[in-house]
C-alpha cells in the first residue's frame, strides 16, 4: 500500500533478546509512513523506542516482524549492499553528538558521502564548499572537529547530511548538546534544508522548541505510537 | 549484617582477562609461541647433549689418545704395550680406521670402513652393552696381534680373518667361513683374501656415522694392506687413529685415579692429545653451552617481540581502565596498589603464555618423536625436559613480564585524576 | 590509505612498538633466508668457477658416504688416467689425478734443535711439527681447473711429473713444495725454506730424531693463498709421484690418487660424459658437478628448513601481536567505522580500512626490519668469516638475492594480511545502530 511514501513501517515490531528472560520489545506494532515533504517530530521519554524507530527508518536495522518499505520496496528482502546504497543516496543522518571524523577537516567530512558515491574530487570539493557556505561555516572549512565549537560541529554535520541531496533527513536529538541559541540556529538550518530541497525530515527530540517546528507530531510510549500532546 | 561477598584478587584478575577474550587469547598465544621455541630447542639440544654424555660415560674406556693428523699415531703396538704397563691400566686398544674396498665372492667393489683392532684389547675397552653386540670371542686368529706384528717387524704370518657388520653381511649375502677380499683400491687383484669369522651388531655410537659398512680386522693386517705398517722407505709407521685405554674396574669410578693415569700417559706422547672421558664430557658440556647460547639467541627475537607485545597490551589496559584508575586514585588507593594490579595482570598473561608455550613445546617434541622423519624423530626421542632449565626460563619470563609492566604503570600513575574522571 | 595512516599517527607509541616487533621478526627471517642463500650461492659460484665438471673416484663411492665421514678408497693407475680418460671421451679437455693425504711438516729450526740433542731435550717447549693436508698433482694436468694463486715465489714449474718417469719412479726428484700462507705462517716458511715431511706423526720430542731420519726434505718454492677446495687451513702441494713416495702407492702397479678432476671442453651435458666414462672405466665412479651441487643443496635445504621453522615462530608471534594491535585499533574506532557505514560506505570499504592499516604496519615493519636484517646479516658474515678458516676470497655466508628480499616482503605482507583477518571480521560485524547510540 505505497501511496508515495519515502519510507514506511507497517505493524513493525523490533524485539531484542527474543525468548530470553531479558527480552525487550523496543518497537511493538508501529505503523508510520514518511512522505516527501513531511516534517515529522517524534517525542517520548528515554527507552520509549524513539531511536529504534529512527534506526529502522534509516535502514540501519530491520524489524523482527511487520513491514519496512523504502519507496514501496520491502527492505528486509534487499541485500546489505543495496541497503548501503539506499542509505548513501537516500538518507542524511544528523546525530546528537555530531560524529564528525576527527582526522578529517570540516570540508573533508562534508565531502565524505560524495566520495563514497563516486563524485569526482573537484566536484565534491566545490559542492562541499557550497554546503559549508549554506550552513554558515565556510570560513572553517580547513578546521578539524576538535577546533570547532559544538554549534559549528553540528552545522558541518548537517552539511554532511545534505551532501548527496537525500530525500530523507533523520535527526536524532540534533540539539541535545547545544545551548538554546545555537539549538535554534541549527533547527533553522534543518528547516531551511527541508524547505529548499523538499526532503522529508524526521526529528527525534525531547525538546518542545524543536518539535514545535514540525508539521506532524507523533509520540512514543513503551514501543508504541501514541497521539502527541497538543502543540503550543 | 552479612559481609559483602568479595571475589578473590586473582579471581578478579582472571575475570578482567576474560572480559577481553580475543585480546587475551591472542596475547597468550603470542607469548606461548615465543616460549615454545626455546622449550623445543633447549629440550632437544639438551637431550642430544645428555645422550652423547651417556655414550661417553658408558663407553667402556676412560682415556683416549688422538692426534689431529689422519692415522697420526705412530708406533701404535709398542705404545699400547707401554701404556698397558702403567699401574691401574686394564687395556690399551689401538684402532686404525681406513676406507677400503671389499669384494664378496662374485661381486664388485663395496667401499667399507675397515677398523684395525687388537681383538683382546678391543673387547676389554668395550662397554657391556657394546660387547653384547659382538661375538663372545673375537680372536680374529691373532687375539693379541703379536703373531704378524712382532716387535716392530711385520714378518709373522697374517691371520687374515675378519668380522662383518650384520647389515653388510646381509646386503652382500656373505656367510661365516666364506672368503671376502679386501683391497686398498677397487682393484681386486691388489687385494688380500680374508676368512669371515663372524658378524657383529652395531650400536650407533660405536664406530662412527658410516656404521653400516664396517669390518673388523687385525690391526697389523690392515696396516700392511693399506701401507700404514711401514713407510715407503721401510721405516716403521705402525699407525693408528686412536688408542682407547680402560682402567681397572676398581678405579673406573674414581676421577682422580683416572686423571693420575692420564698424567702418566702424557709424558709418553707429548705431541698427542690425551683426554679422559671426564675432560671429553667437560668439553662437550662447554660446546653444549655455546649451542644453548645460540638457541637462546634465536629464541630471543620471539621473546623480545612478545615482550613488546605485552607492553602494548598493558598500555592498552591502562587506557581502557582510565576511569576506574581515576576513581581508585580519587578514593585514596595508593600508586603501589595500582602498580601491583598492573604487574599482576602482566604476570597472569605471562603465566598463561608460559603454560601454553611449555605444553605446546612439549607437545611439538612428542609429535616430532612420533611422526618426524627418522633422524628428527631419533633426536626428538632423546629430548630432556630439564626442570631447572624450564624453571629458569619461567623465572626469566616472569621478570620480563614485570619489566613490561613498568612503563604502563608509570603511565597509570601519571594520569590526571580530574581528567580521568571527566 | 589516509584513514589507515591517520589511525597509526594517532597512536605513535603503539605504532612504533608494533613496527619494531614486526621489524625484528622480519629481520630474523631475512637473516635466516640470506644465510642459506649466501652459502648456496657462494658454494655454487665456487663449484662452477672451479672448472671441475666431473669427479672420478673409486667404484661405488657415493656422496652420502663422503658426507658421513667415510674417505674414498684411492684409485690406482693414476698417471695413466688423464690420457686414458681423454681417449675414452674426446670431450674431456683435461683430467687431473689428485692424491690427498694428511702429512706432518717440520721446519729447519726444529731440525737444528733436534740435532742439538739426541733425545730431543734441546727442543724448546711448544715446538712441534704441524699436521697439514697435502695434495699431490701433476701441474700440467690442471688445465682449466682452478688452483690456488701463488702469493710469493713460484708454482711447481717442471713439466709433467719428472720423478714418475713412465712408472719407474726413477726420474729426478724436484723436492719442490708449495705451501699455503696459513701453513707458511704456522711454521715460519718462506720461498727457499727447507721443510721436512712425513706420513708419520711423532709422539714427542724424543721421537723427533728418528722422525727426521725417516722424513723427506723439500724446498718451498712458493706460498699460495687459501684454497677452498679442501676444507683445511694448512695445505702443502707436491708433484703426484713425490707425494706418493711419501704416503705409499709409488709403484707402477699401485700409483694411487684419491680422485680425478675432469674439465670438459663442452660442459653443457656432463651427464653424457659421465655415462661414457662410467662405461669405459667400470672400476671408477664418476660424479657430476650437478651431483655435488645437489648434495650441497641438500645440506642447505636442511639448514633452511630449520631456519624457516625458527623464523616462523617469530612471524607467528609478530602476526598475533599485529592482530591484537589492529583489534585495538578497530575497538578505538568503532564509532568512526560505524559512521562510515551509516554515511553509505560499503562493508568492503570499511574492511579495506582495516586491511590497509595492517599493510601500513607491515610496510613500517619492513622499513624497520630491512636495516636490522642487513646489519645483522653483515655482522653475522663478519663473525663467521673470522671463525671459519681457509675461506676463498669473496666467499660470503649471506646473500640478499632478489628471491630473499621478495620472500622477506611477502612474509611481512603476510603478517599484515593474516593479522587483519580477525579485526576485519570484528569491523564487518559492527552493530552500526548500537555503536552510534549516544552514550
Amino acid at each position: 500500500m505505497n501511496d508515495g511514501a519515502t519510507v514506511e513501517l507497517v505493524e513493525a515490531r523490533r524485539v531484542f533478546h527474543a525468548g530470553a528472560p531479558d527480552e525487550v520489545r523496543a518497537l511493538d506494532g508501529v505503523t508510520l509512513a514518511v512522505r516527501p515533504g513531511d516534517y515529522l517530530s517524534v517525542e517520548g521519554p528515554s527507552g520509549s523506542g524513539k531511536t529504534t524507530l529512527l534506526n529502522l527508518l534509516g535502514l540501519l536495522d530491520l524489524p523482527s516482524s511487520g513491514e519496512l518499505r523504502w519507496q514501496g520496496r520491502p527492505v528486509p528482502g534487499l541485500p546489505e549492499r543495496e541497503r548501503t546504497r539506499l542509505r548513501l543516496h537516500g538518507i542524511g543522518f544528523i546525530f546528537q553528538r555530531f560524529y564528525l571524523l576527527p582526522t578529517l577537516t570540516a570540508l573533508e567530512n562534508v565531502a565524505l558521502p560524495m566520495r563514497a558515491a563516486g563524485v569526482p574530487a573537484s566536484e565534491r570539493t566545490d559542492r562541499a564548499r557550497d554546503l559549508l557556505a549554506r550552513v554558515g561555516v565556510e570560513g572553517r572549512s580547513a578546521a578539524f572537529p576538535h577546533q570547532l565549537s559544538g554549534g559549528e560541529e553540528q552545522r558541518v554535520a548537517i552539511a554532511r547530511a545534505l551532501a548527496n541531496r537525500p530525500p530523507l533527513l533523520l535527526a536524532d536529538e540534533p540539539t541535545g548538546e547545544l545551548d538554546s541559541a545555537r539549538a535554534s540556529q541549527v533547527m533553522d538550518l534543518i528547516e531551511e534544508a527541508h524547505r529548499r530541497s523538499g526532503a522529508a525530515v524526521v526529528v527525534v527530540t525531547h525538546n518542545p522548541l524543536v518539535s514545535r517546528r514540525a508539521d506532524r507530531h507523533v509520540a512514543m510510549r513503551d514501543g508504541r505510537l501514541v497521539p502527541a500532546g497538543p502543540r503550543e | 549484617m552479612r559481609p559483602t561477598p568479595r571475589a578473590p584478587r586473582w579471581g578478579r584478575r582472571f575475570r578482567d582477562l576474560r572480559h577481553r577474550t580475543a585480546q587475551t587469547i591472542l596475547a597468550v598465544a603470542a607469548v606461548g609461541a615465543a616460549v615454545a621455541l626455546p622449550v623445543v630447542l633447549l629440550s632437544v639440544g639438551g637431550g642430544v647433549f645428555q645422550h652423547e654424555l651417556a655414550t661417553i660415560r658408558q663407553s667402556g674406556f676412560e682415556i683416549s689418545i688422538t692426534t689431529t693428523a689422519d692415522h697420526g699415531i705412530s708406533d701404535a703396538h709398542a705404545l699400547s704395550a707401554e701404556i698397558d704397563r702403567i699401574a691401574g691400566v686394564a687395556a690399551a686398544s689401538p684402532i686404525l680406521s681406513v676406507a677400503v674396498d671389499l669384494f664378496a665372492p662374485g661381486q664388485g667393489a663395496t667401499p667399507v670402513l675397515a677398523e684395525g683392532i687388537v681383538p683382546d684389547a678391543f673387547l676389554a675397552t668395550q662397554s657391556a652393552a657394546d660387547r653384547s653386540l659382538l661375538p663372545s670371542s673375537i680372536a680374529l686368529g691373532d687375539p693379541a696381534d703379536t703373531v704378524h706384528y712382532a716387535n716392530g717387524s711385520y714378518t709373522g704370518p697374517e691371520s687374515r680373518e675378519l668380522l662383518l657388520s650384520t647389515a653388510l653381511a646381509g646386503t652382500l649375502g656373505i656367510a661365516n667361513g666364506s672368503m671376502a677380499t679386501l683391497a686398498p683400491t677397487a682393484n681386486a687383484s691388489a687385494g688380500v683374501g680374508f676368512t669371515v669369522e663372524g658378524t657383529f651388531g652395531l650400536p650407533p655410537s660405536l664406530l662412527g656415522p658410516s656404521a653400516l659398512y664396517v669390518v673388523l680386522v687385525p690391526l697389523s693386517d690392515l696396516q700392511t694392506l693399506t701401507g700404514y705398517a711401514l713407510g715407503p722407505s721401510g721405516q716403521l709407521l705402525d699407525s693408528a687413529d686412536t688408542i682407547q685405554v680402560s682402567v681397572n674396574a676398581s678405579l673406573a669410578a674414581d676421577p682422580s685415579a683416572i686423571a693420575r693415569i692420564a698424567h702418566e700417559i702424557e709424558p709418553l706422547v707429548p705431541y698427542y692429545s690425551v683426554s679422559s672421558q671426564t675432560q671429553t664430557a667437560a668439553s662437550l658440556a662447554s660446546a653444549a653451552a655455546v649451542l644453548t647460547g645460540f638457541y637462546l639467541g634465536l629464541s630471543s627475537v620471539g621473546l623480545i617481540v612478545g615482550f613488546i607485545f605485552l607492553t602494548i597490551i598493558l598500555f592498552r589496559r591502562v587506557e581502557q581502565d582510565r576511569r576506574s584508575i581515576g576513581i581508585r586514585r580519587a578514593i585514596g588507593v595508593s600508586g603501589w596498589m595500582i602498580g601491583r594490579g598492573i604487574a599482576a595482570e602482566a604476570l597472569a598473561l605471562t603465566g598463561a603464555g608460559l603454560v601454553a608455550g611449555m605444553s605446546g613445546g612439549i607437545l611439538v617434541v612428542v609429535l616430532l618423536a612420533r611422526y618426524g622423519s627418522s633422524s628428527v624423530a631419533a633426536i626428538a626421542r632423546d629430548a630432556v625436559f630439564d626442570p631447572v632449565t624450564l624453571g629458569l626460563l619461567a623465572v626469566a619470563l616472569g621478570v620480563l613480564g614485570l619489566v613490561a609492566a613498568l612503563l604502563p604503570t608509570r603511565r597509570a600513575l601519571a594520569l590526571s585524576i580530574p581528567e580521568a574522571l571527566r | 590509505m589516509r584513514y589507515a595512516l591517520d589511525a597509526l599517527r594517532r597512536r605513535p607509541g603503539r605504532t612504533a612498538l608494533t613496527s619494531l616487533g614486526i621489524g625484528l621478526a622480519t629481520a630474523l627471517v631475512l637473516i635466516l633466508l640470506a644465510v642459506s642463500a649466501g652459502i648456496q650461492a657462494s658454494a655454487f659460484r665456487l663449484a662452477t668457477q672451479s672448472g671441475v665438471d666431473l669427479l672420478g673416484t673409486s667404484a661405488d663411492t657415493s656422496l652420502s658416504n663422503a658426507s658421513s665421514g667415510l674417505e674414498f678408497p684411492p684409485v690406482s693407475g693414476a698417471h695413466a688416467l688423464p690420457t686414458a680418460l681423454e681417449r675414452a671421451d674426446p670431450n674431456v679437455a683435461s683430467a687431473s689425478p689428485w692424491l690427498v693425504s694428511s702429512l706432518v711438516f717440520a721446519n729447519a729450526s726444529l731440525y737444528r734443535a733436534v740435532n742439538a740433542s739426541a733425545n730431543g731435550s734441546a727442543v724448546p717447549a711448544g715446538w712441534a711439527p704441524a699436521d697439514a693436508t697435502s695434495i699431490g698433482w701433476i701441474p700440467d694436468d690442471n688445465g682449466g681447473i682452478e688452483v690456488p694463486t701463488i702469493l710469493n715465489g713460484t708454482s711447481l714449474s717442471a713439466p709433467g711429473d719428472p720423478h714418475y718417469a713412465n712408472g719407474t719412479y726413477d726420474g729426478p726428484r724436484t723436492d719442490e713444495v708449495v705451501v699455503d700462507s696459513a701453513l707458511a705462517q704456522a711454521i715460519g716458511l718462506t720461498p727457499n725454506s727447507t721443510v721436512w715431511v712425513s706420513l708419520q706423526s711423532p709422539s714427542g720430542p724424543s721421537q723427533l730424531s728418528g722422525w727426521f731420519a725417516g722424513a723427506v726434505s723439500y724446498r718451498v718454492v712458493g706460498v699460495s693463498g687459501p684454497f677452498w677446495f679442501l676444507p683445511s687451513a694448512l695445505l702443502g702441494m707436491f708433484y703426484l709421484s713425490e707425494l706418493q713416495s711419501v704416503v705409499g702407492g709409488a709403484n707402477a702397479s699401485a700409483d694411487y690418487a684419491s680422485l680425478v678432476l675432469i674439465h670438459l671442453t663442452d660442459s653443457t651435458h656432463p651427464g653424457q660424459d659421465q655415462t661414457v666414462l662410467a662405461a669405459a672405466f667400470p672400476s671408477m665412479t664418476f660424479i657430476t658437478l650437478g651431483d655435488v651441487l645437489g648434495a650441497v643443496q641438500q645440506v642447505v635445504n636442511l639448514y633452511r628448513t630449520f631456519g624457516v621453522l625458527v623464523g616462523l615462530v617469530g612471524v607467528l608471534v609478530a602476526t598475533l601481536f599485529t592482530a591484537t594491535v589492529l583489534l585495538m585499533s578497530v575497538e578505538d574506532r568503532t564509532r568512526e567505522l560505524a559512521l562510515l557505514r551509516v554515511v553509505g560506505f560499503s562493508r568492503a570499504y570499511v574492511g579495506g580500512q582495516v586491511v590497509e592499516e595492517g599493510l601500513c604496519l607491515s610496510a613500517l615493519g619492513l622499513l624497520v626490519g630491512l636495516p636490522f636484517g642487513l646489519a645483522g646479516a653483515y655482522l653475522l658474515n663478519l663473525f663467521l668469516a673470522r671463525e671459519v678458516a681457509g675461506l676463498p676470497a669473496g666467499f660470503s655466508f649471506v646473500s640478499f638475492t632478489p628471491t630473499v628480499l621478495l620472500l622477506g616482503v611477502l612474509e611481512v605482507l603476510a603478517i599484515g594480511l593474516v593479522a587483519a583477518l580477525l579485526p576485519l571480521a570484528r569491523a564487518l560485524r559492527l552493530p552500526i545502530a548500537e555503536e552510534l547510540r549516544a552514550a
